[in-house]
């Protein structure tokens, strides 16, 4: 099990803040959002970081999943909120990590269903191998090459990061 | 000629209190107190009734056999034979057939089925009103000499009082018992459980208690006036047993039975809407049964009927409401028995006569009907009640058990057409009911006028 | 052999939604909170989510009820599910076929969940246990015994107004012994751990042994109304008028209403609650059932939200039914 420390994982959120910053315009200042509920944790960093002036959205994709049928309903963890309309916006959709992609493919239907974005920046704090969906990150805090049986976990609280066998 | 030996039987005659080992004699359908040394053991069939109860064969106050009229739910054949399963040698079949048994004619035709069937005797019950409708009476006279030892009505009741004390009046000059079910039906309206806690969780229409009770009163008081007997058809309720109690101490002449089934099952039954406990007289509560069990074994409750109700297997195949009522009680009737004297500390030989002596004391001619017509009835295989026992001079109807044989009912092999008894399947009661009662007490021999049916 | 709760499949998973009885408070919460996660649905420009996509969801509605069936309906399109409507009130079962065939030619529709509405307590039950083992059923009501979504919207409303359970006190209010409606919200009061739920109506209204359903019996509604919570109230039906139970409306109204005065008797800050659709001036005044008390409406929308937690809290689970058949065959 490898652990990364507050410093390391703060070292990746400033590194994203960076390239964050570099992206944004003037006139057409992008809109954030987490999903739940590493990438709200990760967002609010971010958010208060840039002194974003709206308020961090935040997307429960539970009903947006494609494994509804075989695993059926995951663990609740509230709804959706979206403060701000998306229409014609320029998101940046946040997450804690990025393995498979059918996560961020969940999160980005949803944000169509609230309304058509200009265009979608996907940011996440860690980036592992194991895609399954042709979906890349464009911001990346930090990359990992570990095998299928590992995960990658975020603990908000201590703003640590961990690597281990996947608990079943 | 026919002789019949029984030999090694526990010998157990309620009428004369005989509970011992001893041998058997039967010769022309009559027991004898030895065979004729000329014509002795070289014609007689000898059966060895080693771990085996003799006694005199059950008689049923109420059973439905369905026919004429219903017969995708059972047949005078099908009946009578499983009938022998359950240890009758007699069934009372109830008057709620198409068409009702209100002429000699459908009588005829009854005895007629029943005798080419070779099963039980049967006893048609006749109704006292024609068609069951309540309001003409029916030709009681004709029909006792046809062979209809008793008048009832079914699960219908007479509504009109003026016509119910005037069939008891009636009935009362020629000594006729009359057989009714407690019920009212205003109060009784659409319920089709005991209105008690459980039907209440269920949202099921409830049949208070008061609509036995009501009803029993109202019979109680006309019996009182009229001097009528009266045979008071499956009880359910405590205070109907308290009422019942009460007019026996006064000396009328009131005689009751109770069905097996509400001996052992209670409104809990019903709890997960089994439609296979939809009874026309609910399983009530369970003090309501601790009063039919107490009742049974102090006497206030005389005999003990199937109340037999075969149905075709979608009639039951329907949301609990809408479910016909009644359960098929003959297969497992002789198991069901056979628990009793365990379950309510009563003697074996009390229990037999709950469904022997006493129910043929019930229906037993009280005076000669002035008609010579009775006699000949007798003698076309109807039963002969006078002295119901296994005493010499007796008809020989008996039948052998085995107490300790196991029942495993199943719905395959069950004899009756009806399939419906939440007993298919189930080795003991604690599965159903919590109760430690195993299912055992078989029939391996039923014998009508001296000879073997079964 | 005793029959066991049809509501669980084999794998301890709740498979149908028939009744609020046999379900204990962890499951009830979860319904709950799983229905917080649908109240958002509404705010998108898509107002639904892709969850029943290509399920098919059957209203069976044996008893005639378009705002039921509409709610349904409503759910289970915000589910991206297809419905279809069929009327039973009408047709064959009226010429006399049987339930059972009925659902026999249903199947054959290929619907994954059936809605069912029926006269006769226990249908639901009844259905549960005789269709395909992979189709799910929830209960729209049956006869007198339950209507388990309008109590957990109920509880939805309640929660969302009032907070915890354990502090509370309802008090439900009229023909309590014909409920459907109140027989399956007190399970789930009771369940939930309310702290006291009253029941007020006359004699007539009331079933047998009430208490036993976990409630204090009330003869007189003033005393009943005394501090309490939440304030329920029931549909009268005509049929009582006829039936010789209550004399009429006008009395009704005048022993039982629930009036501005009789509100002052209850909490400040009490709710007022209805199913619907409210008799006006017969089990409550218009001023209430439209006052700053009422949440009648609210329970209307909770609805929605609340269906659609049931529908997909059953539904996820067909995969290992259908494994598990496909492993015996």
């Amino acid at each position: 099990m490898t652990k990364f420390s507050s410093d390391e994982v703060t070292g990746w959120l400033n590194q994203m803040q960076d390239q964050l910053q570099s992206l944004a315009v003037a006139d057409d200042p992008f809109f954030m959002i987490g999903i739940r509920t590493g990438g709200v944790d990760v967002g609010r960093h971010l958010h208060t970081a840039l002194g974003l002036q709206e308020p961090l959205g935040e997307l429960n994709i539970s009903f947006y999943r494609d494994d509804f049928s075989t695993v059926g309903l995951h663990p609740v963890v509230g709804p959706s909120q979206v403060p701000v309309s998306v229409e014609g916006r320029h998101i940046v959709l946040v997450d804690d990590v990025l393995s498979t992609g059918r996560t961020v493919r969940a999160a980005m239907n949803e944000i169509f269903d609230f309304g058509r974005p200009s265009r979608i920046t996907l940011a996440v704090l860690v980036q592992r191998a194991g895609h399954e969906l042709p979906i890349r990150a464009d911001i990346i805090g930090h990359s990992v090459d570990i095998p299928d049986n590992e995960q990658v976990s975020l603990h908000a609280q201590s703003m640590t990061v961990s690597v281990g066998h996947k608990v079943k | 000629m026919t002789h019949l030996r029984i030999d090694n039987a526990r010998v157990i005659d309620p009428a004369n209190k005989l509970d011992e080992q001893r041998t058997l004699f039967i010769s022309d359908g009559v027991f004898v107190d030895q065979f004729d040394r000329d014509q002795c053991d070289d014609d007689a069939q000898v059966i060895d009734a080693r771990g085996l109860i003799a006694c005199p064969g059950f008689i049923d106050m109420y059973a439905r056999l369905r026919e004429p009229g219903f017969t995708r739910k059972g047949t005078i054949a099908s009946e009578s034979t499983a009938a022998l399963k359950a240890g009758f040698t007699t069934v009372f079949c109830a008057p709620d057939t198409h068409p009702v048994i209100d002429s000699s004619a459908t009588v005829e035709l009854i005895k007629q089925k029943a005798v080419a069937a070779n099963g039980a005797r049967v006893s048609p019950i006749a109704a006292f009103t024609a068609g069951l409708e309540g309001k003409l009476l029916s030709e009681l006279a004709t029909l006792y000499n046809a062979g209809c030892l008793i008048a009832g009505h079914a699960d219908h009741p007479v509504t009109d009082t003026g016509v119910l004390l005037s069939t008891m009046e009636y009935a009362s000059s020629f000594n006729i018992p009359l057989m009714i079910r407690p019920l009212d039906p205003a109060i009784a309206s659409g319920g089709c459980a005991h209105d008690g806690a459980i039907a209440t969780r269920l949202g099921l229409p409830g049949i208070p208690v008061a609509a036995e009770t009501v009803a029993l009163a109202r019979l109680i008081e006309l019996c009182t006036s009229t001097g009528c007997h009266l045979h008071i058809s499956r009880l359910s309720s405590a205070r109907a047993i308290e009422l019942l109690r009460s007019a026996k101490k006064k000396g009328l002449p009131i005689t009751a039975d109770v069905g097996i089934h509400h001996l052992y099952f209670t409104d809990e039954q019903i709890k997960h809407y089994d439609a296979n406990y939809h009874s026309a007289v609910p399983f009530r509560s369970v003090d309501d049964r601790a009063a039919l069990r107490d009742a049974l074994r102090d006497g206030t409750l005389d005999a003990i009927c199937s109340d037999h109700a075969p149905h075709d297997n979608d009639a039951k195949l329907a949301p609990f409401p809408s479910s016909a009522t009644g359960l098929s009680a003959f297969d497992a009737f002789a198991p069901l028995l056979f628990g009793l004297p365990d379950l309510l500390d009563m003697p074996l030989i009390d229990v037999i006569g709950k469904v022997t002596c006493e129910p043929a004391a019930i229906v037993a001619p009280k005076e000669v009907v002035p008609n010579n017509d009775k006699l000949a009835a007798i003698q076309t295989g109807l039963l002969d009640a006078r002295s119901y026992s296994l005493a010499v001079g007796s008809q020989a109807d008996l039948v052998l058990i085995d107490p300790q044989a196991h029942a495993n009912l199943s719905t395959e092999n069950m004899l009756s057409l009806g399939k419906n008894s939440p007993l298919a399947g189930v080795t003991s009661l604690t599965e159903i009911t919590g109760e430690d009662v195993a299912l055992r007490g078989q029939v391996i021999h039923s014998i009508i006028a001296g000879s073997l049916r079964v | 052999m005793r029959r066991s709760d049809p509501q669980f499949n084999q794998f301890r998973k709740l498979h149908h939604f028939l009744s609020i009885d046999g379900l204990d408070k962890a499951t009830l919460t979860h319904i709950l909170d799983t229905a917080e996660g649908f109240t958002s649905v509404n705010d998108k420009s898509i107002k639904n989510v892709p969850l029943l996509r290509g399920k098919t969801v059957a209203n069976l509605f044996f008893e005639n009820s378009t705002r039921t069936r509409t709610a349904f309906e409503l759910a289970a399109k915000r589910l991206s599910a297809d419905i279809l409507n069929i009327d039973l009130v009408s047709s064959s079962t009226k010429k006399g076929e049987s339930l059972l065939d009925t659902l026999r030619v249903l199947e054959s529709l290929q619907s994954d969940m059936f809605v069912v509405r029926h006269s006769d307590s226990g249908a639901a039950d009844f259905i549960a246990r005789h269709v395909a083992p992979t189709i799910n059923v929830v209960n729209g009501g049956d006869g007198q015994h339950a209507h388990p979504t309008q109590a957990m919207l109920d509880m939805f409303t309640i929660r969302r107004h009032k907070g915890a359970f354990e502090n509370l006190t309802v008090v439900i209010i009229g023909d309590i012994k014909h409920s459907r409606v109140a027989r399956s919200g007190i399970a789930a009061l009771v369940a939930l751990g309310a702290k006291e739920i009253r029941v007020v109506g006359p004699q007539t209204l009331m079933p047998a042994d009430v208490e036993s359903l976990g409630v204090k019996f009330y003869r007189d509604i003033d005393k009943a109304l005394i501090d309490a919570d939440v304030v329920m109230g029931l549909r009268l039906q005509n049929e009582r008028m006829t039936s010789a139970t209550i004399p009429s409306t006008g009395e009704f109204f005048k022993t039982y209403g629930i009036t501005p005065e009789r509100m002052r008797l209850a909490k400040p800050d009490a709710i007022v609650m209805h199913p619907g659709p409210t008799n006006r001036g017969v089990e409550i005044e218009a001023s209430v059932a439209d006052g700053e008390q009422s949440v009648i409406l609210q329970q209307v929308t909770y609805g929605i939200a609340v269906r659609m937690a049931v529908m997909s809290i059953i539904m996820g689970h067909g995969e290992e039914v259908r494994e598990a058949e496909m492993n015996q065959a």
